[in-house]
């Protein structure tokens, strides 16, 4: 039974109306209610916030078995409520006041005990909200269709499901203190290294709730250094691809109103793979990937090399295609290194304007942009032909790369190694190419490095390193 | 880590092998191609000629002349020519020597590809048999007979054929710095009045004429067509050469399908170089005129024929060779590396040792299906 004499604080609280009041002053869906257990029983104020709560559940699992229960006392209630007279699965007792307000924003309903000061709070937060659905950057055709919502408990019980093992372990945080936004982290007991997840937890102890508010503003706060140009994060909209990695020995991250999954260490070779290549043929599934890999030397450095070529190394391009440049280029007014880094720079223009626009009009943005920077351009000799081509190629294999974040680096990285090559030719390129290459093989997160498997220690196999991060 | 960051660096050196250094930019349109380059003898100096090759759209290209002391001035010389600001020597795909040239030396031009960092070495050296490279590097207006485009036809037909095999500079160098001799593909002017079905006025039509043999360098003569043939019989480098083989009731043309060569020479005191050649060509029947070469014990005697024909080519090759003391077959090199050196005195002063030589031959000629006879034809008989 319960006793307010067990508990180890002051039976007192400090919970008030007008306290609770004053702090959502302005908030015009707090809703309050005084309610009155049964005929001649203690009244007692509800509240809570519509909208975040379940109206059938306040009133059948709160309000009516309240009523029924009958206590004459607040103490009497409050024993009778945490003995489980009402029905509600989860029943907090606060004290302080920013408790209960944080649970009422929480999704709970509050149930202020005013003589006692203190309040109850039940659990009757809305499901409303957006189902599982097909990923819809991951696609796959062999693989399985769901994908993390954004839910949180809806996407732990998604990776739960590819998981029904106890030992699939799930610590949660509030960032930013109680009320902040719920973080989980994941991870396979026995299998992820414990530095690795103690590095991880005291990371996440640290994030700064209010910021969160997107994938990239987790992923800095996980990633060491985080302002690295280098991705450090495998993200992921599919719960099969997350339930490997945990099994894989990742540590799994997961926040409450993001529709993705958070997987680290990640490096730069597993980012090129798929979930679906795992359903595929090895051969098929090696050689799609090593395609993606050829498609990312491409969107890399092709650029880079066409104005290499043309400005320093004419010689390496074949005589017929060469004598086709030279014709092209005759009548346009700007230097090679001008055509593709104005050409690049148009392309990620127009990129920008088809996602920031309505899927229809981005759509037609993208086809005036290629009509408009492609045909016209060419026609007023303002480009030549080729490095159109050549741009677009870049383009495409960007666009191959299943990591969007790997995506958004080459686009960054090609743009340097554009500058080297026009500085100094291939020797330039070869230089930026090296000064990435280092960066890369330098970058290490959880003391995994950046390139693994490609190069850098078996993960897991210096601890300590893992625990500084 | 550092292990895999040496590699890498390494690793990425490689793409900039062959890259010099300071590197200077230049807009691909400030550049104008050269695919032929022609040299010739002026007095004490050179005559330069080059060809910008075809243009896309069939635009006219450029061709220039210029002279000076050495090729280099020569060349410096043609840029003042040029409408371009630099004429571009990296795309060259083929080196012209007038036969004057080439009996004054090669060595000058091979020392300018040898020199040039711009340059390359892999491409054909041909030498044009009574006339000049300036005649066929500029001579020609027309586009479609423009001699960039008139010396590609004419290398694949001659490599296919198996009639000449147009060696390289770094060929004809590395032959001459090994054993003194060097052959170059031969071209000529076409005799006028020639069957040129579509040549335009003022085309030049060039037509493969054997081998130039240079010997130290010079031009000491001309292989003819059955000499070039044995050639490059002996050298494994025949193509699909053509053989008539006369029969009583007619001929028979044959074409090549593989040949081999096995030369084994061997140095004795007494005689020089003795040579033992043994060839395998196959052969299939192409053409029959009045003979029927499925009749019982023709292919036997073709192949007879054949081999006789092939043996005659390669012992006018062996002859060539022994006429122009020149080791265009690099035999006294192969009779080194198997005898583990030549005797002291083995070699005539500059000259070539004696040889002597037995060529054998193995012919098989494969008969082709026969059409005519075996299907039924609209209002004649089917053979029986």
């Amino acid at each position: 039974m319960f006793d307010l004499k067990d508990q180890r604080t002051t039976p007192k609280g400090e919970v008030t109306l007008s306290g609770l009041e004053g702090r959502f002053a302005g908030c015009g869906d707090l809703i309050r209610r005084t309610l009155r257990c049964g005929k001649g029983g203690a009244a007692v104020e509800a509240l809570w916030l519509d909208g975040l709560t379940e109206a059938r559940s306040i009133s059948e699992d709160v309000i009516r078995p309240l009523y029924a229960l009958g206590c004459r006392s607040e103490t009497a209630l409050l024993a009778a409520a945490m003995d489980g007279g009402v029905y509600s699965g989860s029943v907090r007792l606060r004290r302080r006041e920013d408790e209960t307000a944080a649970d009422l924003c929480a999704g709970c309903a509050a149930l202020l005990l005013p003589k006692l000061g203190l309040a109850l709070c039940f659990e009757v937060r809305s499901q409303a909200g957006r189902g599982v659905e097909a990923p819809m950057v991951e696609k796959s055709v062999l693989g399985a269709r769901d994908s993390f919502t954004e839910t949180l408990r809806t996407n732990t019980a998604l990776v739960r499901r590819r998981l029904p093992v106890p030992a699939l372990k799930l610590w949660e945080q509030s960032a930013g203190g109680p009320g902040g936004v719920r973080v989980d982290l994941l991870y396979v007991e026995g299998v992820a290294p414990p530095d690795r997840v103690a590095a991880l937890q005291a990371r996440l102890r640290a994030l700064n709730g209010p910021s969160l508010t997107s994938p990239g503003a987790l992923e800095r706060q996980l990633a060491a250094p985080p302002r690295s140009l280098v991705p450090q994060t495998l993200h992921t909209e599919r719960p099969d691809r997350f339930a490997r990695g945990l099994l894989q020995g990742k540590v799994g991250v997961l926040c409450d109103g993001l529709p993705v999954g958070f997987l680290l260490p990640g490096s730069l070779p597993e980012m090129l793979c798929t979930q679906e290549d795992r359903a595929r043929h090895a051969p098929v599934a090696a050689a799609l990937t090593a395609l993606r890999a050829l498609a990312l030397l491409i969107a890399l450095l092709l650029p880079a090399a066409y104005v290499a070529a043309a400005m320093y190394h004419q010689e390496m391009i074949p005589v017929k295609l060469l004598t086709s440049v030279i014709r092209a280029k005759e009548e346009v007014p700007f230097s090679t290194a001008a055509e593709v880094l104005g050409m690049l720079l148009s392309f990620e223009l127009l990129q920008e304007a088809g996602i920031r626009l309505p899927d229809p009009v981005g759509q037609t943005v993208s086809v005036i942009g290629a009509l408009i920077v492609g045909q016209s351009a060419v026609e007023a000799k303002v480009l030549s032909p080729i490095v159109i081509i050549v741009v677009a190629m870049a383009g495409i294999g960007t666009y191959t790369q299943p990591s969007q974040e790997l995506g958004a680096a080459v686009r960054l990285w090609r743009f340097a190694l554009v500058l080297c090559a026009a500085a100094l030719g291939l020797f330039g390129v070869m230089a930026g190419l090296m000064a990435l290459l280092w960066r890369l093989c330098d970058t290490e997160n959880l003391g995994v490095c950046c390139l693994w498997p490609l190069c850098g220690d078996r993960p897991g196999r210096s601890p300590e390193k893992g625990a500084s991060g | 880590m550092k292990r895999a960051i040496i590699i890498i660096c390494i690793a990425g050196m490689l793409p900039l092998e062959g890259c010099g250094w300071p590197v200077h930019s230049r807009e691909v349109e400030q550049l104008q191609l050269i695919q032929t380059l022609g040299c010739d003898v002026r007095g004490d100096g050179v005559t330069v000629s080059a060809s910008s090759g075809p243009q896309p759209g069939g635009g006219e290209g450029v061709r220039l002349a210029a002279g000076g002391e050495s090729i280099p001035a020569a060349i410096r010389n043609l840029q003042h020519w040029s409408a371009r600001e630099e004429l571009f020597f990296s795309h060259v795909r083929y080196a012209v020597l007038g036969e004057d040239a080439a009996r004054r030396g090669a060595g000058p031009l091979l020392d300018y590809f040898e020199r040039s960092t711009q340059t390359p070495m892999n491409l054909p050296l041909l030498v044009v048999r009574g006339g000049t490279a300036r005649e066929l590097v500029t001579a020609s207006e027309d586009p479609d007979y423009e001699a960039t485009v008139l010396l590609a036809s004419l290398q694949r037909d001659t490599e296919r054929m198996g009639t000449a095999h147009c060696f390289s500079v770094l060929d004809v160098a590395r032959r001459l710095s090994r054993s003194g001799a060097a052959l170059c593909c031969a071209v000529a002017a076409r005799e006028p009045g020639g069957n040129v079905p579509s040549a335009g006025e003022g085309a030049l039509p060039v037509v493969e004429a054997g081998y130039a043999v240079l010997r130290e360098g010079r031009l000491a003569g001309f292989l003819n067509a059955d000499e070039s043939l044995g050639t490059d019989l002996l050298l494994g480098l025949a193509g699909a050469a053509r053989y008539v083989l006369p029969r009583d009731e007619g001929t028979v043309t044959v074409e090549l399908r593989s040949a081999e060569a096995a030369l084994t020479p061997r140095w004795d005191p007494d005689t020089g170089i003795v040579l033992d050649a043994e060839l395998q060509v196959r052969a299939g029947v192409i053409h029959s005129d009045g003979a029927d070469p499925g009749a019982d014990g023709v292919l036997p005697e073709l192949e007879q024929a054949l081999a006789r024909a092939v043996q005659l080519q390669a012992e006018a090759a062996l002859e060539a060779s022994r006429t122009l003391e020149a080791d265009f077959l690099e035999l006294a090199a192969l009779t080194e590396r198997k005898a583990g050196g030549l005797p002291r005195g083995a070699r005539a002063a500059g000259g070539f040792p004696p040889l002597t030589w037995q060529v054998r031959v193995q012919a098989s000629v494969e008969r082709s299906y026969d059409v005519y006879g075996a299907v039924p034809i609209a209002g004649e008989e089917a053979a029986p």
